[in-house]
């Protein structure tokens, strides 16, 4: 499978442990607090854009918010194929660093 | 709770409003109240100021991330625009190889026929200074103002004389083109007819690079020669020419040149060639004196380099007081000095004596036309079928719809599609380009080059030829199918929609319209080329050889002509200055004598200086009067004959009352012996001239045999031994009066040549259309077919049920291409002096011939859905 990149391995990751409550602001600040990278709505939604269209997440309308003609907030969630994208994402990350002691840079 | 949120603070507009146009449709809700929800927020902690500051902050944060995304989504489309594009012309090879090869074929037609424009628009603009450079031309008048002749090239006076009175003019430079000028290295002689003398700073004035030798000097000494690369090959092979010594032979005259220089040889795309730039300080050591000063030797073509931004009417406008000044007061209303820009010459010059034969702006014109012409009609089809097949598409329109697309996206989708189209078409065109150019080169008899890579100008052209016949193709189609309602065409509506009917109809009345007037234009160029060269033109032109003379000939012209007259081959011998098929340029002021007085005729009289045979030789015949005799001792000085249009025009009734009347012209004075028919001397591009023909011993430059149909080789072979004797060193070359006759119409056989071409193209490519069309339109109406048949409708009467459409639109076509067509061939019929007139049978022709083809494409559909088995017909869909 495809390998997923790091901005939206970021991104997958913030979905997932916001769990239901995955939208835009919500996103948004999962991942600054998470790795201090302030994205803005233009890259946000061009990843989730990209994302929904490869098949890792999916959007769904949650209830209309209390607003005079207010729409229904779009909430996204991992696809099993999102959730198979991280394990491999982390697998890799595992892989990569076996045997490699996050100090022995420091003695090189 | 309402007023509550009524209250919520807003982010600035202007931001909120450029996100909202730059983001994805679907997603412009979820980030507006996204970026609202934030800005809130912040509001809320840190105040207005820097909640405002950030939203501005974050808007142009994210312009680049909006971009960098439309762009991938816009890819990620056209991908699929491209697959569906390909899937379609798989499924409908047909129409599609229809559609592309018609397009391809139009294309290929327009990249030619752009070459062609290209190359003719490019002639003298590789000068460096081809904007400031002006060629000085003559102009004579008649009394009445008429101008009689305007002659490409000046006295050689002019340009030293222009030089002084005017310092603004940087260089005047004059050329004398030497005809039969024989030059010789080692050993052979050749005959050179591209030999110029040229004055130094010819290479200041005009951009010919110089291979070896230095263009400042190298033309500074008298017997410096310069020469082409060519030349350097011919009579050097790899010797180094500079410095090496040619010999050059005048008539008796001898003289030694030496090579000073060796230039690139010149581009096609010039509108003269010079093989030899001889000294003009030789050529003057030559001629002598009286030659340079005379006024009346107009055969030195004149150049002016004028400085940067100079403005030329300045000049012009100092022209008549200059020949005042130098000839005589008033002379400027008999004669004048033109300027003609460098650049001009090539298409809108059509002088009386020119360099070489130029072209003309209208085939320029023409050419163009016919181009666009053929590529509209290779759009036209592409429409055609596009709304035609709209049923076929109807689904896919109506799923796409209901899965959300917008009508925009459909646009782009088919304008995609149809620029894919386009862009196969023009690959395929340039194939075909390539694959025909030599053929099209050698056609219109220069080499033109095609070649993209080094042409950028020329490679940018043809992308947005593409572009915008994929884009104009695909429009009306883009709209037409992008407008269904999906509701409609699911549920199998779409049939036979009366709107995109009579819009094809338009389209197809418009491409036979055009194809029509092409069909009428060809043949009416047809019969004005076979008038020319049918019409009679009062003398016997057919079996005439024209030689050259030489001085041992004439100077025992009577013993040489009775040893020719032996050979039974031979039925006459004649000289002259000019023969017929030539032209009439030489003239001399001519008067009417009576008694004392003297009567000076104020329009041109041509003359032509013979001997004893030339009437006889020719069979012009007499109208009045007697040809030159020997028995006259008065006629070497004193006999004149004119032709019919010289008397008609001097005002006497008959011939006969011409005969015995007192003439002088120039230096001459008699009496009209003789008045002969009109013939026709120059081709049928000039009116007949008034002429004068009288005996001369001197300027008989030309030889014209007449033999017999017999054996001509044989004769041939005769002449070719006594010429070789009498004029050795000279090659033998001879050409017939008639085909020199035909020579002076190729432009227009090649114009009919091209029409013809262009025609089968454009009626090729609309018929292709017509066929897709009739196919579809047979195709739509199975049902209805099978149904009438069914019913008992004989087949015959369904072929015709189906060829009525089509018929009634070829009909129309006639009505709109015929006042075109009579109006261009009428305008085009003006360039002749004698011209057939337009016959109304060559537009029924015409009108005829397109409704056959039409009906021969339509009809093989149209017979095929007749004749097929009801029964399959009704079970179709």
């Amino acid at each position: 499978m495809e390998e997923i990149s790091r901005a939206e391995e970021m991104v997958l990751l913030a979905i997932w442990r916001l769990k239901e409550k995955a939208y835009g602001v919500s996103i948004r600040r999962q991942v600054r607090k998470n790795t201090g990278k302030d994205y803005t709505y233009g890259t946000l939604y061009g990843l989730l854009r990209q994302m929904t269209h490869k098949g890792y997440i999916e959007k769904s309308l949650g209830d209309p918010i209390p607003k005079k003609g207010g729409r229904s907030r779009a909430y996204f969630s991992l696809t099993p194929l999102g959730i198979q994208a991280l394990k491999d994402a982390a697998s890799l990350h595992k892989r990569l660093w076996k045997d490699i002691n996050e100090f022995s840079f420091d003695e090189s | 709770m309402k007023s509550e949120i009524e209250k919520e603070p807003l982010p600035p507009r202007l931001p909120e409003r450029i996100v909202q146009k730059l983001a994805w449709a679907e997603d412009q809700w979820s980030i507006r109240e996204d970026l609202r929800e934030e800005y809130r927020y912040i509001l809320s902690i840190k105040g207005e100021r820097s909640a405002n500051l950030w939203y501005w902050k974050h808007m142009f944060l994210s312009l680049f991330p909006f971009i960098k995304f439309s762009i991938y989504w816009r890819i990620v489309m056209f991908k699929n625009y491209i697959i569906t594009a390909f899937r379609n012309i798989r499924k409908h090879g047909g129409y599609a190889f229809i559609n592309i090869a018609g397009l391809a074929v139009g294309m290929a037609c327009c990249i030619l026929i752009m070459l062609f424009v290209f190359d003719e628009m490019s002639y003298d603009k590789f000068h460096e200074n081809h904007d400031r450079i002006y060629r000085v031309t003559r102009k004579w008048f008649n009394e009445d103002g008429v101008v009689n002749l305007h002659l490409g090239h000046v006295a050689p006076p002019v340009a030293p004389l222009l030089e002084n009175d005017f310092p603004e003019i940087e260089h005047a430079v004059r050329l004398f083109r030497q005809g039969r000028l024989l030059v010789g290295g080692d050993s052979e002689f050749f005959e050179e007819p591209r030999f110029f003398f040229a004055e130094e700073d010819v290479f200041e004035v005009f951009s010919f690079p110089l291979l070896a030798g230095d263009p400042e000097t190298a033309l500074q000494e008298p017997f410096a020669i310069v020469i082409s690369r060519n030349m350097a090959a011919k009579y050097f092979g790899d010797k180094n020419p500079i410095g090496n010594m040619l010999q050059i032979q005048v008539g008796p005259k001898k003289a030694d040149m030496m090579v000073t220089g060796v230039m690139e040889n010149m581009p096609h795309n010039s509108h003269f060639h010079a093989d030899f730039f001889g000294s003009f300080k030789t050529f003057e050591a030559v001629v002598g004196d009286e030659e340079l000063q005379s006024w009346s030797s107009n055969n030195y073509a004149t150049y002016l380099l004028m400085p940067e931004n100079y403005d030329i009417v300045r000049l012009k406008s100092q022209l008549d007081p200059f020949i005042d000044r130098h000839m005589s007061e008033g002379m400027s209303e008999k004669t004048k000095l033109e300027l003609q820009a460098l650049t001009d010459i090539h298409l809108h010059s059509h002088l009386d004596s020119e360099i070489e034969a130029n072209s003309d702006i209208t085939y320029v014109y023409v050419f163009s036309v016919i181009a666009i012409f053929i590529l509209l009609i290779a759009c036209v089809n592409f429409m055609n079928l596009a709304t035609a097949r709209s049923a076929g598409r109807a689904k896919e329109v109506g799923m796409r719809k209901v899965v959300g697309a917008q009508r925009t996206q459909l646009i782009r989708q088919f304008l995609s599609e149809s620029m894919l189209t386009a862009v196969v078409s023009l690959l395929l065109a340039v194939g075909l380009v390539f694959l025909v150019l030599p053929k099209f080169s050698q056609f219109i008899g220069k080499e033109l080059s095609f070649n993209l890579m080094e042409n950028s100008q020329l490679l940018l052209l043809l992308l947005l030829l593409a572009v915008i016949v994929g884009f104009l193709a695909g429009l009306y189609p883009a709209f037409f199918l992008s407008g269904f309602k999906p509701v409609r065409v699911l549920g199998n509506k779409v049939g036979s929609q009366k709107k995109g009917l009579s819009f094809r109809g338009a389209l197809v009345v418009f491409q036979f319209s055009i194809s029509i007037v092409l069909i009428i234009c060809m043949s009416v160029v047809t019969r004005q080329l076979d008038y020319m060269r049918t019409r009679n033109l009062g003398f016997d032109e057919e079996q005439v050889a024209v030689l050259s003379s030489s001085e041992p000939m004439l100077q025992n012209w009577d013993d040489f002509k009775s040893r020719m007259l032996q050979n039974t081959g031979i039925i006459s011998v004649a000289a002259a200055s000019r023969v017929p098929s030539g032209r009439l340029l030489d003239s001399a002021g001519a008067r009417v004598l009576s008694g004392e007085t003297s009567q000076p005729i104020t329009f041109r009289i041509a003359m032509l200086m013979v001997d004893y045979d030339y009437i006889p030789t020719f069979k012009i015949e007499l109208s009045a009067g007697r040809n030159f005799s020997r028995q006259m001792g008065t006629d070497p000085e004193q006999a004149f004959i004119l032709n019919e249009m010289a008397v008609r025009k001097i005002g006497w009734e008959s011939p006969e009352q011409a005969i015995g009347k007192g003439f002088g012209y120039g230096r001459r004075k008699g009496q009209i012996i003789g008045v002969v028919k009109d013939f026709h001397f120059e081709s049928l591009h000039q009116e007949i001239s008034p002429l004068v023909m009288f005996l001369s011993e001197s300027s008989l430059s030309q030889v014209a045999v007449r033999i017999s149909p017999q054996n001509i080789p044989k004769t041939m072979g005769f002449l070719k031994k006594t010429w070789t004797e009498m004029r050795p060193n000279y090659p033998f070359s001879y050409y017939f009066v008639d085909e020199n006759f035909d020579q002076q119409y190729r432009s227009e056989e090649k114009l009919q040549q091209i029409f013809s071409f262009f025609t089968l193209l454009a009626v090729f490519i609309g018929c292709l259309g017509l066929f897709g069309l009739a196919s579809y339109s047979a195709e739509k109406r199975t049902k209805e077919i099978g149904i009438r048949k069914v019913l008992g409708a004989s087949s015959s009467g369904l072929a015709l049920l189906l060829s009525k459409e089509f018929t009634k639109w070829v009909l129309m076509a006639n009505v709109i291409a015929w006042p075109v067509a009579y109006w261009v061939m009428s305008r085009w019929l003006q360039n002749f002096a004698y011209r057939t007139g337009i016959n109304i049978g060559t537009f029924f022709l015409a009108g005829g011939i397109a409704l056959l083809i039409a009906l021969l494409t339509v009809s093989h559909q149209a017979l095929k859905a007749s004749l097929a088995d009801p029964v399959k017909a009704l079970k179709y869909e």
